[in-house]
Parts: structure tokens; sequence; C-alpha cells
């Protein structure tokens, strides 16, 4: 741990590395088969060492000083009881939160990308281009950018584009250039050029754009916030932090994070996997994913693309198909197709839970979380909100009085639009039938028997 | 180390990368390409194969260095290793 000589606060000064605990091998990335058959020059898109870290077995791995220094800036986060929201559903389990919206980019997101800024930048480059949902990753990356003097641009969801217009406006207060995704010029242009499709946009076609970008552009790379391995693993800060502020003497019995793609819920989540795959302790760890993208408690563990380039490394992952899009709601960051191949991993060994909220429910908790705890969660966050009030619930029900720890991700004030839907009672649940499903997984790439392991 | 001792580390880890697909091609050497209808491997497999060569030759790759380099051709790669081994590339 650091210690910050002006306030006293502590930092970890590492990462934790749950590729040090795993008791099994990961199944191996694989090599699309649209980029074997097109000769084209080797482009890099990542800095040596994220590819070093995704690929150790080191248990610990240093956070660098320029980093560290960075985190100092609004870290070691709150980690506060709600005891206000327990004592408004009349529970005897201990709540706690980790609370990471109070940065620039307003959510965990700033963790990564600070580190991801900084690899970059030490590598050379001078450009980052990504793609991002709701907007918090796209604020985090140009917040980073910023810090570490690269340039950068953001392919916004054209939904949360429209939805959102304050989110582009700290996303230029930071230099970042926005556009929306997928760009209406291009729909256009391809629309008049003959019969075609508008793609209504989704996160694996925002980095998609992106991805094009980046080839374009001598110097530009493409950055990604959510389900790589080196994402989870500079997002285990706020698992760390939680675990030395609680104490030996209130270790939880169940750790909650939302679900998009991973590094929200690993981040809190692996610390505390970690130890209970060490035989340290029994802790339930529980991924909540939207109702609206259930990669998780619907989809196929499969290989898939990671976006919609149909380039991309494929990846064994539950998935819903790297073409699948969520039909409205405000789900935010949730709605990536897939999930992280670790945290998929850890899913499909039984190492960790999950749940799937609706929409309905998931604004009733933030609402009600507001009011008890006076943070309003981004949408996103209120799905780990819902999910540790029913479990607490749940468990005064079974007559036990557990440790609940979340992630309350990010706050919710860019996202007033659809609290302001939830509150006229115009806001509607976003069912996904089976058929949209199986028409999505329809499209999943053929692999040879040997290759899908 | 020889270039020979060398390209046959190199072709070890790039060939270990590439899981699922078809036989690599029967004769590798300093001509072969990388990607595409060489060896057919990714940039994400180029660099995974980076850090096993470093594993394996006990070599650390300078990033900066990593991302300056051509990477297309199997003999782009050991010259890569070999600026490294000889304190060029570090």
């Amino acid at each position: 741990m650091l210690t910050d000589p002006a306030n006293e606060n502590r930092v970890p000064a590492h990462w934790y590395n749950i590729l040090a605990d795993l008791p099994f091998e990961l199944p191996p990335d694989l090599t699309p088969p649209a980029q074997r058959d097109h000769p084209r020059a080797m482009k890099l898109q990542l800095p040596l060492a994220l590819v070093r870290q995704s690929m150790t077995r080191e248990r610990l791995i240093p956070i660098p000083e320029p980093v560290l220094q960075k985190y100092l800036s609004w870290r070691p986060t709150p980690l506060r009881r709600a005891r206000a929201l327990e004592h408004q559903i009349g529970t005897r389990a201990r709540i706690y939160y980790k609370y990471e919206g109070g940065n620039a980019s307003g959510s965990h997101k700033l963790c990564t990308a600070l580190a991801q800024a900084y690899y970059y930048a030490s590598a050379g480059t001078g450009r980052l281009v990504t793609g991002t949902g709701a907007g918090q990753w796209g604020t985090a990356l140009a917040v980073a950018c910023q810090e570490f003097g690269l340039a950068c641009k953001v392919y916004m969801v054209a939904k949360s584009f429209q939805e959102k217009p304050y989110r582009k406006t700290i996303m230029r207060l930071y230099d970042a250039e926005i556009v929306p995704s997928p760009d209406p010029e291009a729909q256009r242009a391809a629309l008049s050029s003959g019969p075609g499709e508008v793609h209504p946009g989704n996160i694996a076609y925002a980095v998609t754009e992106a991805f094009s970008d980046a080839l374009a552009h001598p110097g530009t790379q493409l950055s990604v916030g959510s389900g790589e391995a080196y994402a989870i693993l500079h997002s285990t800060v706020v698992g760390l932090e939680a675990r030395e502020q609680l104490g030996p003497a209130e270790q939880p019995d169940i750790v909650i994070g939302s679900l998009g793609a991973g590094s929200n819920f690993g981040g809190i989540a692996m610390p505390f996997i970690g130890q209970k795959l060490r035989g340290e302790s029994d802790v339930r760890c529980v991924a909540v994913e939207a109702q609206s993208c259930p990669k998780l408690t619907r989809g196929q563990y499969r290989y898939d693309y990671t976006d919609g380039s149909g380039v991309s490394p494929l990846q064994k992952m539950y998935t819903l198909g790297s073409r699948f899009t969520t039909g409205g709601g405000h789900i935010g960051g949730l709605r990536y197709h897939a999930c992280s191949k670790i945290i998929s991993a850890l899913y499909h060994h039984r190492l960790v839970e999950a749940s799937a909220s609706s929409q309905s429910d998931i604004f009733a908790s933030g609402v009600l979380f507001s009011r008890t705890e006076g943070i309003l969660p981004a949408p996103e966050s209120a799905h780990a909100v819902h999910a540790a009030i029913e479990m607490a619930k749940r468990a005064d029900e079974e007559g036990t009085a557990p440790v609940i720890l979340f992630c309350l991700s990010g706050h919710g004030l860019f996202d007033l639009a659809s609290y302001e839907e939830y509150l006229n009672g115009t806001l509607e649940d976003v069912p996904v039938s089976d058929e949209e499903i199986r028409r999505s997984l329809a499209h999943l790439p053929e692999l040879d028997v040997k290759a899908a392991g | 180390m020889s270039r020979e001792q060398i390209r046959a580390a190199v072709v070890s880890a790039l060939l270990s990368t590439r899981a699922g697909q078809s036989d690599a091609p029967a004769l590798i050497d300093d001509e072969t390409a990388t990607g595409g209808t060489g060896l057919g491997i990714s940039s994400l497999n180029m660099l995974q194969a980076l850090v096993r060569i470093e594993d394996s030759l006990g070599v650390v790759f300078d990033d900066r260095a990593v991302a300056e380099a051509p990477l297309d051709s199997v003999g782009d790669v050991v010259d890569l290793v070999e600026r490294a081994l000889a304190g060029k590339g570090n």
C-alpha cells in the first residue's frame, strides 16, 4: 500500500492478477478466419506491456509510479455502510458499498483508462480511438489521454449520443473528439448507393468503427475498456481497497458487481474470488446483468468475436452474438454482447454466480438508494444496488445476516433523462425473446471442433 | 545464440499461438509472412508470441521498439530478437 502524506490515505501499490490462482487453463484466443485469408501488414493494436499482464501468472503486478500518482488524486475511494438503506428495507444484513463515482469520469473506468493511456504513451502511441456505450468509458479515456498527452477520438453508440448530451460536453472538456456510431454520414452514403440496412448501433459496432479508424491512421491505436484481462486487472484496485477498508473482522459473505463485459464486476470481485480459490474464504460473488442483455444467464459459452468487425480475435465467452442489439432501454455500458473470457470461464466452472434484473426493478432500487444514501446511481450501478437489496431480503427470509459488499461503480448525473422517464411512469422493460437470441447466435463463427475446445 | 537458434525459438512461439488453425506451411524461413496467407496469425497472437519469446530466451523487449518494428515476416521477428539480445532494442 502507498500512503499519501497529504491525507494519509492508503492506495494499493499493485493490481491483483486472478490468473495466478485459476485452477484451470483459459481456452486460447483464435485468429478469425477472415484475417487468415487477407494478407495485410501486421499492425499491432496493443502495447506489449498489456499483453504481458494478460499472460503472466504473477499474483501481484506493481502499478507504475506515474499511474499510482494519478490514482492518488481520487483514491482511495469511500467504502460506506448503507445504514439508511438497511433501515429502510428492514434488513439484518450489513450492506457496504464502494463508491467509484468521485472522479472526473464519474465511474470506475478511470482505473484502467489511466493505466492504458500510460502504457500506450510509453510505447510511442500518439492517438487513441475507442467505442463507448453510455459514455463512461469514453469519458474515462478522454480524461486519461489528456493526462498522458494523447489525442483521443470516441465513437459513442448513437442512442446514448442523442440521450446524453452532457457526456459529450465533458469528453470535449478533455479535448476528445466525439462522433455518433454508426456514423450517420456513412450510413446515408451506404443507403444512397444501393439497398442496405441501417445498423442500429451497439458497443461492438462502435468498437468496429474505432478499429477501422486505427487501421487507417498511423500512430493511432484502439483502446478498449472492459472485458480484456488487463482492463479487469487494472480495476482490481477497487476490490483490494475495499478488502483493506473492511478489515479482517468484517469480510464480505457476498460480493456484487454489475456486469457489462467485466471490469466493473471483476474490479470489485477478483481479489475476493482469489481468496476463495486459495481456500481462504467461502465468499459468493454475483455478477448482475441487464435482463435485456443476458449473456451469462441466457447466452452460450462459445467462441465469438470481441467486436463487430469480423477480424477481431475469437475468444471463448458467454455471448449473445456480436450482432446482438438490445431493443432500447437504459442499460448503458451493460449492453455489450459478451462477457470477459476470464469471468466466462469462472462462471462456466461455477465459481461465480449470475443474475439478471429488469429495468423497472433497477430504477426502483436506484431511486430508493438515492433517497436513503444520497447518491444517484448510474443505471449500470443500480443493477448492483438492486441485487444487494434482493439478497439482503432473501437472507432475512433465511434467517441469516450476511455482510454484503457491492460496487457503486458510477453516479447517474448524466442519466437524468432515464430517471425522468421512470418518474413519469413511461419507462418500460425491454425483454429479449428466445427467438432474438437464437437469431443472433446463428451468426457465431463456425470453428473446427478441435479449435472450439 | 545463432540466428538459426533464434529462428527456431521464434517459429516455435509463433506456431504456439495458432490454436485451431490448419497445418502451418511445411517450409518456414525468414521470408515466410507472419500474417495473412503465411502463418496466418493475428496482431494479438504476434504479441502473445513475443511474450513467449521473452520467457524462452530470457530477453525483455522494449515496448516502443516492438511498436516501431516491422513484424510482417519471420525474419522481421528474428531481427527484433537479435536487436534485443544485442542490447540495441532494450
